[in-house]
C-alpha cells in the first residue's frame, strides 16, 4: 500500500531533482556564455579604445615634438573625426588650459577649465586634468550624462615638451558611438548590451526591464542572467553589461517541464487507478473467500450426504456428511469405482443395477431407498436422489447424488403406524359406540367396532341416536328466526368448540340404556361433522336404582334402629298408661267387691281408663308412622306439623332422660317441599343426641334443657328454614368434630354411627346444609348446637297444592 | 272410704298425672288416706313428719328425682319409710335406694296385693319409727334447754365422773358443779340420776 506511494513520491523527487539539476546546468552555461560574450565585447571595446588612444598618443607625440601646428592639428583632427565616428571632438589644450585648437561639436559646449576664467567648472574635469598632468599618462574620464549632452568619454592625453607638461590632448568619444561601433553585432544580437556609468545609469545600449518579483520562486523564471564588467582602460567609470534574451530557451525548458509534469500526473493517475483496481480486486477476493468459506461450511455442516460421480461412475467428490454417514474418509472414496466400499455385500447386485440405471439416466425422481454399510459394518437406511451434474458450459460432466439417513424417519413412521394401530385398536375395543357423520348426509365417516356391532355399517343408527337423544342435529336455537340456515354461516371452529351435549336414552332395539353424547367437529376434509358417542349405561342405571333403593332402605333401617335404641324409653312411656289402666281397674274391682262404689265414680274411673288406653295407642301409632316403610315422597309440608310430631317422638326419650325441651317455632313458616318423615327423622335424631349428651354430662336438673328453634332465614339470598337444636352437654371434642358425619363412627358404646351421617345426607338431598358447633360459656363448653337449613325456594310453584296434599 | 278406719297416710309422688291419680284411686279403695304430689319439691314443702305415714315415689321425675328426694329425707332424719316405683331398666338405681334405707321398690305396672302388703308393712314400720322419732325429738327439745356449760357438765355426769372430777376438768368449783347439776335435773324434769341418764342417752337406753 505504502510502497507504491513511496515509489511514486520517489519518482517525483527524482524528476524534480533532475529537472532542477538540468535547469541549474543550463543557467550556469548561459551565465558562462554571457560572461564570455561580455568579456569579448569588453575586449573589443578595450581594443578600440586602446587603438584610439594609440592614435591620439601618436598625435600627442607629434604635438609634443612640435611637428604639428594647430592648423595641421585641425586637419588631422578632422580626418580622424571622419575616420572614427565615435570621436566627437578633439581639442588641444595647453598647460594653462587654453584651447589651442579644437574641432568637434562637443568642445563648444565644453566648459574647459580656464585660468583666465578663474574658475573650474567641474571638479572631475579638473581632477582628470590634474591626474594627466601628474601621471603623464592618458586619463579617461567618463562624463556623466547631463541634460544638454549625450554621454561622453573624455581622454586626456598629456603633452610633454622637453619633459615638461605642455597641456593635454583632449578627445571626446561618444559613448553611443563607441557602443554602436565597438560592440560586435553577433553579440548585440544575442544579448542586450548596455554601457553603464559607475552609478549604474544607462549610457548607451539596450536594457531588458526586470520582471515582476512574484515569479522569482518559479524555477523557470528568468533570473537576471546578466554580466557586467568595467571597460578596462576607462576603469570603473564605464561598465559594459550583457543581458541574455531568453525567449526560446524558456519555451523549450517549460515544454519539457510540462511534459514531465503531464507524464508524472499520468503516472500518478495510473497508480491511483491501479490502487483502486487492486482494492476492488482485494474486496472481490475477500467476498469470494467468504463465499467459498460459507459454501464450504454449508457443505460441511449439511446433514445430507453429497456424492458426485463422473460419467463413468467414478466418485469425484464426497462431502463431509457423506463421509460421516458412511464412516469412510474422503480419500477412501474419491476415485473409487463400483463396487463402493459402503455397499453391503448382500445388496451388491441390486446396487450395481441401480448404479447402472443411474448412469444411464433412468433415475427415479422421488429417489430410492437403499441400505448403506458403514465402515464398522453396521448398516442404515438411506434415501438417494440422483441428478445430472451440469457444469457452467451446460454439458453434463457426471451425476450428483444426495443421500439422506432415513433410519429415524423410518422409525418414526413405524412408531406412527404402530400408534395409529394402537389408537385404532383402542377405539375399536372401546365399550362405547363412536360414529361420525357429516351433517345433512347419510354418509358415515367413521364407526368403531361397537357401532358396527350395534347398528351395522349404515348411518341410520347414528341419526337415530341423535334424534332420540333429543340433541338437535343443528346447533341453531329455535327462538332465533333467521338462524335456520345459520349453520352454514357460522365459523366451523366455533361450532366444533361447542360443548359436548349429552342425553340418556333407552334404545328398545338393543334393550339398553345408552348415554349419548354428541359434539360437532371439523372432519379431516374440513366438513362439519357430528360425532356421537353412545355408552352402554344399563349397568350404571341399574346400580343407580339399586343405590337409591339402598339409601331408602338405609333411612328406613336407621329409623328402625332409632326406635330400637329408644325401646326402653318407649317401654317406659307405654308403661305409664298401662300402669294407670291397671291401677284404675284394680281399684274398681276392689270397690265393686266391697260394694262401696257409686255408678258415678265407676263411670269416672272407666273414662280415665279409656283415656289412658288411647294414650298408649297414640304412642304406638306415632312410632308406627315413624318406622313404617314409605316411598320417598316429597310433598309440600307444613313445618309446624312436622316439628310437632318429631317433638312428640323425641320427648319419649327426653322424659326418660329427665331432660326438658323448650321449643320455639316461628309463626308463618313457609310450606316446604320435603319428605316430612325424613325431616322428622333428622329432628328426632338431633333431639335424642342432645338428650343423651346432657345425660352423659350428668348435668343437674336445672341445666337439663334442650332448645329447639325453627325460624325462617335467608341463606345466600334464597329463603330457607333454619332448624337448630341446642343442648347443655359437654359439647364435641375436636377429634369428634372432624369425624362427625363419618359413617360407623360413634361416641356411644352402643351406637351404630349411622345417625348423623344419614342426617347429613338427608339434609343435603334436600339441598340444605348441616353444621355443628360448640357453645362456650367463657372457656368452658356449655353445650353444643346442631343446626341445618333447607331452602324453600323450590316449593313456590307448589304453593297452591300445598294445602291439598298435606295430610 | 269413710267406712274403713284410717290405717295411715300414704304419700304418692309421681310426675305422671295418670299414674298418680290411678294410684290414689287404687289405695283409697283399700282404705288408705292418700295424698298426691306432682313433684318432690311440692311434697317436701307440705310434708309433716309428725304424722305416721309412708311414701311411694317415682324414681324418675322431672325436677328433683326420687334419689334426691330420699337424700333430703335422710338429711332431715325423717323416719318416713319409702318405696320407689321403678320402670324397666331402673333396677341398678333401685338397688342404690335400698342401700340407703328404702324399704323396697316396685315395678310398673303394679300388682295390687303386692302393693297393698307393701304399704301395710311400711305403715307398721312407720309406727315404731315414729315413736322413736317422737322420743328423740322430745329429748332434743329438753337438751336444747341446757346452757353450754350445763351440757358439758351433763356429758361428764353421763360418763360417770364425780362432781369433784368435773370441777377439776372444767376448772370450776364443786359448788358450781352442784348448782349446774341441780339446774340440769330441773330442766330435764329428772328426779334421779337414772332418769337423767335415760333422758341423756335417748333411745339407746334400755326401756323401763
Amino acid at each position: 500500500m505504502l510502497a507504491p506511494l513511496a515509489a511514486v513520491l520517489l519518482f517525483f523527487a527524482a524528476i524534480v531533482a533532475a529537472f532542477g539539476y538540468l535547469r541549474a546546468e543550463e543557467i550556469d552555461r548561459e551565465q558562462e556564455a554571457v560572461q564570455r560574450d561580455v568579456e569579448y565585447t569588453q575586449q573589443r571595446l578595450r581594443l578600440r579604445l586602446l587603438e584610439r588612444q594609440e592614435q591620439l598618443t601618436r598625435v600627442a607625440r607629434e604635438i609634443s615634438n612640435r611637428e604639428l601646428d594647430p592648423e595641421e592639428f585641425r586637419a588631422r583632427a578632422a580626418s580622424m573625426l571622419n575616420q572614427y565616428p565615435e570621436i566627437q571632438g578633439l581639442g588641444w589644450v595647453d598647460e594653462r588650459r587654453r584651447v589651442r585648437a579644437g574641432i568637434g561639436t562637443s568642445l563648444h559646449g565644453l566648459p574647459l577649465p580656464s585660468a583666465t576664467a578663474g574658475q573650474t567648472a567641474r571638479p572631475d574635469t579638473e581632477q582628470a586634468f590634474a591626474t594627466a598632468r601628474q601621471s603623464n599618462q592618458p586619463v579617461y574620464l567618463q562624463r556623466l550624462r547631463s541634460a544638454e549632452f549625450a554621454p561622453l568619454l573624455q581622454i586626456y592625453i598629456p603633452l610633454m615638451e622637453r619633459n615638461r607638461f605642455a597641456g593635454v590632448l583632449l578627445a571626446e568619444l561618444s559613448v553611443d558611438g563607441l557602443y554602436r561601433y565597438g560592440v560586435p553585432d553577433e553579440v548585440s544580437a544575442r544579448y542586450a548590451i548596455s554601457l553603464l556609468d559607475s552609478a549604474g545609469a544607462l549610457l548607451a545600449g539596450t536594457v531588458i526591464p526586470l520582471r515582476k518579483v512574484s515569479f522569482d520562486w518559479l524555477p523557470w523564471s528568468p533570473r537576471s542572467n546578466a554580466y557586467s564588467m568595467p571597460v578596462s582602460p576607462v576603469g570603473n567609470g564605464l561598465l559594459v553589461r550583457g543581458q541574455a534574451y531568453r525567449a526560446s530557451q524558456g519555451v523549450v525548458g517549460s515544454g519539457f517541464f510540462w511534459l514531465v509534469i503531464t507524464l508524472s500526473s499520468m503516472t500518478a493517475w495510473m497508480l491511483i487507478a491501479n490502487f483502486r483496481h487492486t482494492r476492488r480486486r482485494l474486496q472481490a477476493q475477500q467476498a469470494l473467500m467468504s463465499e467459498t468459506n460459507f459454501r464450504r461450511a454449508m457443505e460441511n455442516s449439511m446433514l445430507t450426504g453429497m456424492r458426485a460421480m463422473d460419467l463413468q461412475g467414478r466418485i469425484t467428490y464426497v462431502n463431509a456428511a457423506f463421509c460421516q454417514m458412511t464412516g469412510w474418509d474422503e480419500s477412501d472414496l474419491v476415485g473409487r469405482t463400483a463396487p463402493f466400499p459402503y455397499w453391503p455385500e448382500q445388496d451388491r447386485e441390486l446396487l450395481t443395477s441401480k448404479l447402472e440405471e443411474e448412469l444411464s439416466g433412468k433415475s427415479t425422481p422421488g429417489g430410492f431407498q437403499v441400505r448403506v454399510k458403514r465402515r464398522d459394518n453396521t448398516t442404515f437406511d438411506a434415501r438417494l436422489y440422483v441428478a445430472p451434474l451440469i457444469d457452467a458450459m451446460g454439458t453434463q460432466t457426471g451425476w450428483v447424488t444426495s443421500m439422506t439417513d432415513i433410519t429415524e424417519p423410518n422409525r418414526v413412521r413405524e412408531q406412527l403406524s404402530a400408534s395409529h394401530q394402537r389408537f385404532t385398536t383402542v377405539l375399536e375395543a372401546l365399550d362405547a359406540s363412536i360414529s361420525v357423520a357429516p351433517l345433512g348426509s347419510d354418509e358415515l365417516l367413521f364407526a368403531n367396532k361397537l357401532y358396527r356391532q350395534w347398528f351395522g355399517t349404515l348411518a341410520n343408527g347414528h341419526l337415530q341416536l341423535v334424534a332420540e337423544a333429543g340433541v338437535p342435529s343443528s346447533p341453531t336455537s329455535s327462538d332465533n328466526d333467521d338462524s335456520v340456515d345459520a349453520l352454514a354461516g357460522l365459523p366451523t371452529d366455533s361450532i366444533a368448540d361447542t360443548e359436548t351435549e349429552s342425553g340418556e336414552i333407552f334404545d328398545e332395539s338393543l334393550g339398553k340404556w345408552l348415554e349419548v353424547r354428541t359434539r360437532y367437529l371439523s372432519w379431516v376434509d374440513g366438513r362439519l361433522a357430528q360425532m356421537v358417542i353412545a355408552t352402554d349405561i344399563t349397568g350404571r342405571r341399574i346400580a343407580e336404582q339399586q343405590a337409591a333403593t339402598q339409601a331408602e332402605r338405609a333411612q328406613n333401617s336407621s329409623r328402625l334402629i332409632t326406635m330400637g335404641e329408644m325401646a326402653s324409653s318407649v317401654a317406659h312411656e307405654l308403661n305409664q298408661p298401662l300402669t294407670a289402666i291397671n291401677n284404675y281397674c284394680n281399684g274398681m274391682i276392689s270397690r265393686i267387691k266391697a260394694q262401696q262404689i257409686t255408678e258415678e265414680d265407676l263411670l269416672g274411673a272407666l273414662d280415665k281408663t279409656a283415656r289412658q288406653a288411647h294414650r298408649a295407642g297414640q304412642i304406638i301409632q306415632r312410632i308406627r308412622s315413624f318406622v313404617k316403610r314409605s316411598e320417598p315422597n316429597r310433598t309440600p309440608s307444613d313445618v309446624t306439623v312436622m316439628v310437632s310430631e318429631a317433638i312428640e317422638l323425641a320427648e319419649i326419650e327426653l322424659r326418660r332422660r329427665n331432660v326438658r325441651l323448650n321449643h320455639f317455632i316461628a309463626p308463618d313458616l313457609p310450606v316446604m317441599l320435603v319428605d316430612p318423615i325424613l325431616i322428622e327423622q333428622v329432628l328426632v335424631n338431633l333431639l335424642r343426641n342432645a338428650a343423651e349428651s346432657i345425660d352423659a354430662a350428668q348435668r343437674p336438673t336445672a341445666q337439663r334443657l334442650v332448645e329447639l328453634r325453627v325460624v325462617a332465614s335467608q341463606i345466600d339470598g334464597q329463603s330457607a328454614v333454619d332448624f337448630s337444636v341446642r343442648d347443655s352437654g359437654k359439647g364435641l371434642a375436636p377429634e369428634v368434630m372432624a369425624r362427625l358425619y363419618e359413617a360407623f363412627f360413634s361416641t356411644k358404646s352402643d351406637g351404630m354411627g349411622i345417625g348423623l351421617s344419614l342426617c347429613r345426607s338427608i339434609v343435603e338431598s334436600h339441598l340444605g346444609r348441616m353444621t355443628a358447633e360448640n357453645i362456650y360459656n367463657g372457656t368452658e363448653v356449655a353445650g353444643c348446637r346442631f343446626s341445618f337449613w333447607i331452602p324453600v325456594a323450590n316449593v313456590c310453584s307448589f304453593g297452591d297444592s300445598a294445602s291439598l296434599t298435606r295430610t | 272410704m269413710s267406712l274403713i278406719p284410717k290405717k295411715g297416710t300414704v304419700y304418692v309422688v309421681d310426675d305422671d298425672e295418670a299414674v298418680r291419680d290411678s294410684l290414689q284411686w287404687l289405695l283409697e279403695g283399700k282404705g288408705y288416706r292418700v295424698r298426691c304430689f306432682d313433684s318432690a319439691e311440692s311434697f317436701l314443702s307440705r310434708y309433716d313428719a309428725r304424722e305416721v305415714a309412708c311414701l311411694i315415689a317415682d324414681i324418675r321425675m322431672g325436677g328433683m328425682t326420687g334419689l334426691e328426694l330420699q337424700n333430703r329425707l335422710i338429711e332431715g332424719k325423717s323416719p318416713l319409710p319409702i318405696v320407689f316405683i321403678t320402670g324397666h331398666g331402673d333396677v341398678p338405681m333401685a338397688v342404690d335406694t335400698m342401700k340407703k334405707g328404702a324399704m323396697d321398690f316396685i315395678q310398673k305396672p303394679f300388682k295390687e296385693d303386692q302393693l297393698v302388703s307393701l304399704v301395710e308393712r311400711m305403715l307398721d314400720h312407720a309406727k315404731d319409727s315414729f315413736a322413736d322419732y317422737q322420743l328423740a325429738v322430745n329429748r332434743d327439745a329438753l337438751l336444747s334447754k341446757l346452757t353450754l356449760r350445763e351440757s358439758q357438765v351433763l356429758e361428764r355426769i353421763v360418763a360417770g365422773r364425780l362432781n369433784k372430777q368435773i370441777a377439776d376438768d372444767l376448772g370450776i368449783s364443786i359448788k358450781t358443779v352442784e348448782a349446774h347439776r341441780a339446774n340440769i335435773m330441773e330442766k330435764l324434769s329428772a328426779n334421779t340420776v337414772a332418769d337423767l341418764l335415760k333422758i341423756a342417752l335417748g333411745q339407746n337406753a334400755p326401756k323401763v
